[in-house]
């Protein structure tokens, strides 16, 4: 059956945008009604995007569709709002999609805890909006507007208890994110006025014609450190540990699962290896800010008390990894990255969901309170076993297969001293997880915890979902998927500013 | 190609599965799965070890040929030959010999479940499928995979076995990242994965990546300075699961291992700096771990030391290079498995009788458990190298190697590691003199805080330590004919210089000489003490501390009254020479720096972002022209 694409792609942005708006308007009463409606919105966006992801693959290249089929071209320049799906993309949304479908899940019950459901809701599908826009936009205006998009509906998410911690964390998320986006801004109208395009492969093409010179370097420097504070890279990373413990698990889940993947890695690596290309000295801005977020989330994981808050500077450490890896600019580091992205959204966000499944029951996020919970939790625990071992890269799981290349492709690459630190955080990784388990699941079962339950069936359905995701990705490894999903994601970025070009120019005629 | 290696690898898994699935319920079936498991796995193992007499293509088993599977069709990815067939024979029958034992030592439903057989065949198929790796990537999968049956099995154990098994996973799963490191290094270098390769070691980068696999094997057999796992996971951890892995499959999966790359992987040359490299560390585990030993008041603990103590023979001896060595020190290891699993069961039933593993509150307790004591003081002479015993003759080989080693390299290295074997073996005699003493002979302990008489020893706890004490005999008297002409020779090859020891001829001398001793003895007066409790004006006193004394006492000199080994015990008791208390006070060190500067400050967050632009607009655009 073939696949058309060009009728379908916009869905991915639509049904969660008019989902945002819809939802809020289901008000107080007809709280199940919305979880129903945001489930479905999510089931249906996993299945569009792997029927994307299909049909992309059927259709060999990318996809560029423009909005309306409107499109203007004045003086050689595009004007229009395109949407491109090529392999990077399709794999990007269906790591948003699924996520969302599992902590929409686990939100149902989860949320009880709370008031205004459908307004969040809302929010939440206004966040997937904007990180589907961002991960498909084919523009450099719209991505910055799409990545607001997500942004601000987060702040909103990471404040939705209206705690005073709650606020304060969201307090200074929205500042920092404040000045990463009016860098962002800045940094778009700069290159906007030297080459007088905002499409991304056109631009791609003067920056290529005109060479690189200051004016692009303190754009794209610019660019670098706003994206820097929305992927949460060290220095720009002091937003997190406080934002994503805040919020409600299952946005925590989404926030460090996908939306600094999507809004941060993403966007940066787009644009450094499809409009700028990769250089090495830009290669090793990202493998020094990758090594150096790495050690220090890692380092400060350690030595955190509070269950997500570990998790939050665990993330960090991880993000590392992927940029590390990408950094490399090697076909096997993209891949090892790319492929360390896809585990990490799955785990982390699974691990999320199992702090918020132990507060849920217990009401604390201090592991020192916690002890042997895994007897009174035994699917909790488990997951969360599942979760400790991927990211700490134990096999057969996930996290260990993308670990494994990450250290070959380092020392491919003779880059032998980020190679060892990435063993060393491997480790360190390995320890605080196993605190985690010591401290929460393992060990006596204090006496308050004596009458804890395991948690709704749902929120069970969602973790034990992810945690199958985790042994199951290892299987992506194997030629025959590897060549259908991590490949065309790799190849997308490795073909770099002229591959990005072509395809995106050789389409601008078709879907106009 | 052959589906039995499969089959001995997926079996066990499927097996732990089903017996996961059982959970706590219906504990006799989950006995049964286990018992039958390990004894079908034996089965299968068995009979992967005669495929390895046979074709190169008979002793694989490789990926199908489906499409899907791409370049990886058609890939082998499990071989067998001599040396990995005995061993997997081997760790089937210690797995099934631990499981008869849990059967009747382990009761009750914290133990006896699905559970805890389950993961006692995941670990086994874990050991089978690392032993069986065709590749070091296929071998690094298994190797990590099995430290997580370990630590859940480890975390069914006694107060504090949470942060035992912590440790040891932290330091194995940091073992298998020095696997991947190492994999790392052979792809750089253009190498292919197999573990078959001959790689020479001269370069620095090969010689980085046999440093690699060597650190591994060392964290996973228990060589220090990666050692520091095992006494702890042997003080806290269930008794059957000590025997099981860190005693004898660890150990097993650590030598096969380091003898596998000293063997096929690399070339390494003997005398050179990797194999004196080995061999020094070999003869530091053995006197330092041995001295540990004499000091420890808590059974189990002892043995731990003990265990990490005799890694450094097998150490030794691989190190050396030599055909001899390796044969030397995988029949150590053999020898290792066996007693030392035989001593941590008799370990485990005597504290089940006394209800304490503490040596000071132990004693006389070979009235109750005759047969757990005769096993204990086999195995315990087996480990104190005392001939005939199975013990002396592989120490004898590793001594021979050394020696050989000397007479070619020359210089006076070789002196100071086999005088340090000799004087580990002597101190490893006198710490076994203390535990059979303070356990099973020396008085009983009366005290206030004597622990309710336990159990005796079950008749499935009885088989395995008799078994395992039968065999540490045999493999001594026989050691020519059985161990070391069916399972290790066809494996390292015949070394050509093995002086003779006639192990048959020395037994019967020694019976001989024992019989005589004892035909003194009983002519002589020692039947004709009398022996009675301890009384004061009438009164019966042997409560009181003071009318005891423990053989743990007698070797307080050690630790008090020297003064250079007391100054190293007690920094060995501050954790100075633990890689791990190290590492981890370094991490938290640094961590609590970075900790300083997240003030929570806002505009100090707001300064790092603007500060790291400013420098990343220093170093690009002013770099720029």
């Amino acid at each position: 059956m073939k696949i058309d694409i060009q009728t379908i792609l916009p869905l991915a942005i639509a049904i969660p945008l008019g989902m945002g708006f819809i939802l809020p308007l289901l008000g107080k009463k007809l709280t199940r009604l919305a979880d129903v409606a945001a489930n479905l919105a999510t089931a249906s966006l996993v299945c569009l995007s792997i029927i994307l992801l299909v049909g992309r693959l059927q259709g060999g290249g990318a996809e560029v569709y423009w909005m309306g089929g409107w499109r203007i071209t004045a003086g050689g320049t595009v004007f229009g709002i395109n949407l491109v799906l090529d392999g990077l993309s399709a794999l990007m949304l269906v790591l948003v999609s699924v996520v969302s479908f599992a902590s929409t899940l686990f939100s149902s019950r989860y949320m009880d805890q709370y008031t205004g459901r459908s307004k969040y809701y809302g929010l939440f599908m206004l966040m997937i909006a904007g990180m589907n826009g961002c991960v498909l936009t084919g523009d450099m205006f719209n991505l910055f507007v799409f990545l607001e998009i997500a942004a601000v509906s987060s702040y909103a998410l990471v404040a939705f208890g209206c705690e005073s911690d709650e606020l304060e964390a969201s307090f200074k998320y929205l500042i920092l994110g404040c000045v990463a986006s009016s860098f962002i801004l800045l940094s778009i109208a700069l290159l906007y006025a030297q080459f007088g395009a905002l499409n991304m492969a056109q631009l791609g093409e003067r920056m290529a014609e005109l060479g690189v010179n200051k004016g692009s370097l303190l754009a794209l420097m610019m660019l670098l450190a706003g994206l820097g504070v929305k992927a949460a890279l060290v220095p720009f990373h002091a937003w997190l540990p406080d934002a994503h413990p805040s919020a409600p698990a299952p946005i925590s889940a989404m926030l460090s699962g996908v939306l600094i993947k999507a809004i941060g890695v993403y966007a940066i690596i787009r644009v450094v290896f499809n409009v700028y290309g990769w250089t090495p000295e830009l290669g090793m801005a990202l493998m020094v800010l990758g090594t150096l977020s790495m050690i220090v989330g890692g380092v400060l994981a350690m030595r955190q008390g509070d269950f997500k808050r570990l998790l939050a500077y665990s993330s960090i450490s991880q993000i590392g990894y992927v940029v590390l890896a990408i950094g490399l600019g090697t076909p096997l580091g993209i891949l090892a990255g790319l492929f360390h992205l896809a585990n990490h959204a799955i785990f982390k966000s699974l691990l999320f969901l199992t702090s918020g499944a132990v507060q849920y029951r217990t009401g604390t996020r201090q592991l020192d309170e916690m002890g042997g919970l895994a007897q009174k939790m035994p699917i909790t625990g488990r997951t969360c076993l599942v979760g400790s071992m991927s990211i700490a890269g134990i096999p057969p799981f996930n996290g260990f297969f993308s670990k494994l290349l990450i250290i070959i492709a380092c020392v491919a690459a003779g880059r032998w001293g980020f190679a060892l630190c990435a063993v060393i955080i491997s480790i360190v990784t390995l320890a605080y997880f196993l605190k985690v388990q010591k401290n929460a699941f393992y060990g006596k079962l204090k006496d308050k915890w004596a009458q804890v339950r395991e948690v709704p069936l749902t929120m069970q359905c969602s973790m034990v979902l992810l945690a199958v995701l985790c042994v199951a990705m290892g299987l992506l490894l194997v030629p025959g998927l590897r060549e259908a999903v991590l490949e065309p994601a790799r190849d997308a970025l490795y073909q770099g500013v002229k591959g990005y070009q072509e395809v995106v120019m050789t389409l601008l005629g078709s879907g106009g | 190609m052959s589906n039995e290696l499969l089959h001995v690898v997926a079996v066990p898994l499927v097996l732990a599965g089903i017996a996961h699935l059982l959970g706590r319920r219906l504990s006799i079936l989950a006995r049964l799965v286990g018992l039958a498991g390990t004894a079908l796995t034996l089965w299968l193992g068995v009979r992967v070890w005669w495929l390895a007499a046979g074709t190169a293509e008979k002793a694989s088993w490789t990926l199908p040929n489906w499409q899907w599977l791409g370049t990886l069709r058609d890939t082998p990815v499990l071989h067998v030959d001599a040396l990995s067939g005995f061993m997997l024979a081997a760790a089937c029958l210690f797995a099934l010999l631990i499981v008869i034992y849990s059967l009747s030592s382990v009761r009750g439903k914290e133990l006896a479940n699905g559970y805890f057989y389950g993961h006692i065949l995941a670990a086994l198929a874990a050991a089978a499928g690392a032993l069986l790796a065709n590749d070091f990537v296929t071998l690094a999968i298994f190797w990590g995979f099995m430290g997580l049956p370990f630590y859940l099995l480890i975390n069914m154990g006694k107060e504090n076995c949470e942060a035992a098994g912590k440790k040891m996973f932290i330091i194995t799963g940091a073992s298998d990242s020095l696997l991947l490191l190492g994999i790392g290094l052979l792809l750089a270098s253009g190498h292919k994965l197999g573990l078959y390769g001959e790689i020479a070691t001269s370069n620095a980068a090969m010689a980085g990546a046999f440093l690699c696999f060597s650190a591994a094997a060392f964290a996973k057999a228990g060589g220090m300075p990666l050692h520091s796992w095992i006494p702890d996971v042997a003080e806290t951890a269930p008794v059957p699961v000590v025997a099981f892995l860190p005693a004898s499959v660890d150990k097993l999966l650590g030598i096969y291992l380091l003898a596998r790359i000293s063997l096929h992987s690399f070339s390494i040359t003997p005398g050179g700096w990797l194999s004196s490299l080995l061999m020094i560390l070999g003869a530091i585990t053995i006197v330092a771990a041995v001295t540990m030993a004499l000091i420890q008041h808590n059974l189990r603990r002892l043995l731990g030391f003990h265990a990490v103590s005799q890694v450094g023979y097998m150490i030794l001896g691989i190190g050396t290079g030599s055909i001899l060595g390796i044969a030397g020190g995988v029949f150590h290891m053999l020898n290792h498995a066996i007693y030392k699993s035989c001593l941590f069961l008799t370990a485990g039933s005597a504290e089940r009788r006394a209800g304490t593993g503490e040596l000071d509150k132990m004693g006389g307790l070979y009235k109750a458990l005759p047969v757990t004591f005769l096993a204990a003081v086999i195995a315990a002479l087996a480990i104190s190298g005392i001939p005939p015993l199975n013990g002396f003759f592989s120490k004898w080989m590793v001594y021979q190697a050394v020696i050989e080693m000397g007479q070619t390299t020359g210089g006076w290295l070789w002196i100071v590691l086999l005088v340090a074997a000799v004087f580990g073996s002597a101190l490893t005699l006198a710490s076994f003199v203390k535990v059979i003493h303070s356990v099973f002979l020396g008085q009983e302990y009366k005290g206030p805080e004597k622990a309710p008489v336990g159990p005796k020893a079950g008749l499935g706890m009885r088989i395995s330590m008799v078994v395992l004490a039968g065999a540490c005999v045999v493999f001594g008297i026989w050691a020519m004919q059985l161990p070391l002409g069916r399972m290790i020779f066809p494996a390292t090859g015949i070394p050509t210089q093995l002086s003779i020891w006639e192990p048959q001829l020395a037994t019967g001398l020694i019976l001989l000489a024992i019989a005589a001793g004892l035909v003194i003895y009983l002519l002589g007066t020692a039947v004709k003490v009398r022996r009675d409790d301890s009384y004061v004006g009438g009164a019966d006193v042997s409560a009181e501390p003071d009318m005891r004394f423990s053989a743990a006492d007698f070797y307080q000199t050690i630790s008090k009254e020297m003064p250079v080994l007391r100054r190293l015990y007690v920094q060995a008791e501050k954790s100075w020479y633990d890689f791990y208390a190290l590492g981890r006070r370094l991490i938290f060190y640094v961590g609590g720096g970075l900790r300083a500067l997240h003030s929570g400050l806002l505009l100090t967050y707001v300064a790092w972002c603007v500060l790291g632009l400013v420098v990343l607009l220093w170093l690009f655009v002013s770099a720029s022209k």
